[in-house]
């Protein structure tokens, strides 16, 4: 066959390309678009001042009669009689959603990710040690040094991330290898390839729910959200596992365990040092029918076979399962990550035929995780403050699905989400109480009217969360778009609505939010682009207390050490902080304002790419261009410090730093080329650990 | 933020769709993860759009992610399963793509390929770039693309899509 033969042949077996989904694609570029605007992280360290007298009575100063709806008391949860009862429920919740090609909503499947089943796992690959220099193979002997942390929603409750560091060993978590760092005398210790399985997720979007990342547990790394790259139709449902790999020789991590999940790893979070997973299980997929052809009665025909396949289905295919293997393989343990006993659901009518679900797991032990609870619903958003840990259905689905619209009557089977009526999404919560690993109880679940951003625009303090709701349909900036915040009293199987505060901006978009004491500041985009402070003094009666109308926005605020609040926002094409002085909330004040080159800041994605060292007054902000610019934060000022590049190193453009972590008195900066370690008096570099 | 707008990413979309549809399909020969490649592709294009030199570099800049995406992309069930490419069923599932015999038969030889061949071949023959070009996308030495594709020509010649009527590979 000649070359031209070849060409046509492949020409033609590549066929008609037919037509994209334009307005889909468009649909999730906007999401991630407004995600992008809207990645606000903060910690709750600050003291709370205690709350007034509440009062409980009906509709308060500032709350309006029109607007998205919210409850009164709602939240109580129960059981279920048996596993059959259990069975009957979710089978009728998903009947609805059966259609000619199973289940339908925008006609996409929403298991995009699949492997092998959980029994049948892969043994883990064999560890590898690659010592980039002569260094001794055993740990580090010398104390550990001061070091930063991951910028963590609350403080003191660590959240999955791609570095970690104990002062003594850096870990870098990157293309699916595990690099372990002597982070006394920078140098590369020793890897461990976590094969496919520790490859970023297939449409390798950052800071989705399920991207690996990393806790870090004394002398073990556990390592969440692993997947494996195989996209199958008909399959169940993806397969998520947890690697734990020792590190008490540091030369050669060795994988001790593995937890193979059958389902979506929504997020973890290290709690009094163990590991909570919150765990998310689709409807199963079936081995669905699709019509013959393209007439009505096939499409019929198909719908009906499909819905037997539905009402054939056992408990089985339901309930999520895992497998606990060692490092070798070895079965630990394999069962139900949630029993039929273990799953409850809101006494009020809900829909959505999900599972969601926390259970606790102990890397040092060989016992398969325990004390799980799981609630019929959804949720890939995860916030954990004291002994709560709440899951949402935030409108960042996270992943290539995360776009579905929710909006226009139909179920979305993504998430579970129920469509709002007249275009208002609805945002499910639901509560757990997490305080006994051995035994997750419930706390409440229901579902609000109207769209939660990210874990941010949840708030629990002294018994109370709020939250800030965003209604008026799904594109930011129509008309009708506004905030809303409202207040629940939080009680073990009740929620009580005790204050409302609507429109808030209205026609504007909310961008970030940070809670600090009884007050909440919120950035909002598009017409205004206002700062607001909430004074939540008296839950019952949440107040605006001051406007502050500003030219850009901010996509992240903070808190200085000399309590000022940073704002840090996307501007033209660069970043622009904006350090406001909040001392007297009837008048926050612009105190000062700069402007960083470098085509804006990865901060909008993710807001684990900052770093803001309170001790040093340091703020660093890796930059679209691949630099990371460090920036003075004084009282009442802003001033440029220095710029760390890693470009004088062999690498592809593409590699941005996306982190920077500081241990004793140096910065280091980590791309996928490598890591840069620079000295913070005046950042030359002191080591270049390339990967 | 620089300049991007809805116009703009619709006819990025509408203007590169159908190469890198085409693309993935011989890459990963299953219609359904050919479609997530390219929108993935088109997304990241996207997000990336501000750091292009020029609008222009926009279409190859999908390329070269869908290229670089699809080669992780492992299909355990062709590894487990391996057929005769004339007996590959048709995608299940919500899929109104339609392929021929020929295609899906095509394409299963194809995907019966180790995917370094794979690329090499469909690189060049269907892409028609050069030696040099196929190189650097892949990041290989050109003279590993030519016995790649040397050995993809065999391999394709044994499965008995490609009739051996002479003519070199």
């Amino acid at each position: 066959m000649s070359d031209e033969e070849l060409r046509t042949l492949l020409e033609d077996a590549a066929g008609d390309p037919g037509r994209p989904d334009v307005n889909g694609l468009l649909h999730v570029m906007r999401r991630r678009r407004a995600r992008r605007r809207v990645a606000f992280r903060g910690t709750t360290a600050v003291a709370l001042a205690t709350v007034g007298a509440l009062a409980l009575t009906g509709p308060l100063s500032g709350a309006t009669a029109s607007g998205p709806t919210h409850l009164k008391t709602v939240g109580a949860l129960t059981t279920y009689s048996s596993c059959d009862a259990l069975l009957t429920d979710l089978q009728a919740r998903a009947m609805p959603l059966v259609g000619p090609y199973g289940y339908s909503g925008n006609g996409q499947t929403f298991s995009s990710l699949s492997g092998s089943s959980v029994q049948g796992l892969s043994r883990p690959a064999a560890p590898s040690s690659a010592a980039a220099s002569a260094g001794p193979a055993a740990a580090p002997a010398e104390a550990p040094l001061a070091h930063s942390s991951t910028t963590d929603r609350t403080r003191g409750v660590d959240e999955p991330d791609i570095t970690k560091t104990d002062g003594r060993l850096f870990l870098s978590l990157r293309g699916g290898v595990l690099r372990v760092y002597d982070a006394v005398h920078p140098a590369l210790l020793g890897s461990v390839t976590l094969g496919d399985k520790g490859a970023p997720n297939y449409n390798g979007h950052a800071g989705g729910p399920t991207t690996p990342g990393l806790l870090l547990d004394r002398s073990r790394a556990v390592v969440t959200g692993l997947t494996p790259l195989v996209i199958r139709q008909n399959d169940s449902r993806g397969t998520t596992t947890t690697a734990v790999v020792d590190l008490g020789n540091p030369a050669h991590p060795t994988v001790t365990r593995e937890l193979a999940i059958d389902g979506d790893l929504v997020d973890a979070r290290l709690i009094d040092d163990l590991p909570r997973l919150v765990v998310h299980a689709a409807p199963p997929e079936l081995r669905w029918f699709s019509p013959a052809d393209g007439s009505a009665a096939a499409q019929a025909e198909a719908t009906d076979r499909n819905k037997q396949l539905l009402r054939a289905s056992t408990i089985a295919d339901w309930l999520p399962t895992y497998a606990l293997t060692d490092g070798s393989g070895r079965d630990l343990g394999h069962g139900r990550l949630f029993d039929c006993d273990a799953v409850e659901r809101d006494t009020a009518p809900s829909d959505g035929a999900d599972l969601v679900g926390v259970t606790a797991f102990d890397p040092a032990s060989l016992a398969a995780p325990t004390g799980g609870l799981a609630v019929v619903g959804a949720g890939n958003t995860a916030y954990a403050v004291g002994e709560h840990l709440w899951i949402a259905t935030g409108r960042l689905g996270g992943g290539f699905l995360g776009g579905v619209n929710c909006s226009q009557g139909t179920f979305c089977p993504a998430s579970g989400i129920p469509s709002g009526t007249q275009g208002v999404p609805s945002t499910q919560l639901h509560g757990f109480d997490i305080s006994d690993p051995a035994h997750t109880s419930e706390l409440a679940s229901t579902t609000l009217a109207g769209g939660l951003e990210s874990d941010a625009s949840l708030n629990e303090a002294n018994g109370v969360l709020s939250v800030l709701l965003s209604s008026g349909g799904p594109e930011p900036g129509q008309s009708t778009q506004e905030t809303t915040l409202v207040d629940l009293r939080v009680a073990h199987g009740s929620l009580t609505q005790l204050g409302t505060l609507a429109h808030l901006s209205p026609g504007d978009t909310l961008q970030s939010a940070r809670w600090i004491g009884n007050l909440a500041y919120l950035v909002t985009f598009k017409a205004i682009d206002p700062l607001l402070l909430i004074d939540l003094s008296n839950p019952a009666t949440p107040v605006v207390r001051a406007t502050l109308p500003s030219a850009d926005t901010s996509t992240y605020l903070l808190q200085s050490d000399t309590g000022r609040l940073l704002g840090i926002g996307n501007a033209g094409n660069g970043t622009a902080l904006k350090l406001y002085g909040v001392d007297d909330p009837d008048s926050p004040a612009l105190l000062a304002t700069t402007k960083l080159a470098g085509g804006g800041s990865t901060v909008e994605n993710d807001p684990h790419t900052l770093l803001y060292w309170r001790a040093g007054r340091l703020l660093f902000l890796p930059s679209y261009d691949g630099k990371v610019r460090v920036t003075t934060i004084g009282r009442d000022t802003l001033t440029p410090a220095f710029t760390l590049t890693q470009a004088a190193h062999p690498g592809r453009a593409s590699d941005h730093v996306d982190r920077a972590v500081l241990i004793g008195n140096d910065a280091w900066t980590v791309s996928d080329r490598g890591v840069l370690v620079s000295n913070l008096a005046g950042g030359a570099d002191v080591a270049w650990l390339p990967s | 933020m620089g300049g991007r707008d809805d116009e703009a990413f619709k006819r990025l979309v509408t203007s590169t769709w159908p190469a890198l549809v085409r693309l993935g399909r011989l890459l990963v020969a299953d219609n359904h993860a050919a479609e997530d490649l390219a929108q993935t592709a088109l997304l990241k294009t996207w997000e990336h759009w501000p750091r292009l030199r020029a609008p222009e570099a926009a279409s190859a800049y999908a390329r070269t992610t869908l290229i670089r995406d699809a080669s992780r992309f492992r299909d355990k069930r062709r590894r487990e399963d391996r057929r005769e490419p004339a007996t590959l069923p048709e995608p299940e599932g919500d899929d109104p793509h339609v392929a021929t015999p020929t295609q899906l038969m095509v394409r299963g030889a194809l995907a019966l390929l180790p995917y370094d061949q794979r690329a090499a071949l469909v690189l060049r023959y269907l892409l028609d770039l050069s030696e040099a070009e196929t190189a650097k996308l892949l990041g290989v030495p050109p003279g590993t693309v030519k016995s790649r594709c040397a050995r993809a020509g065999v391999a394709l010649r044994a499965s008995g899509v490609l009739l051996p009527q002479g003519g070199r590979l």
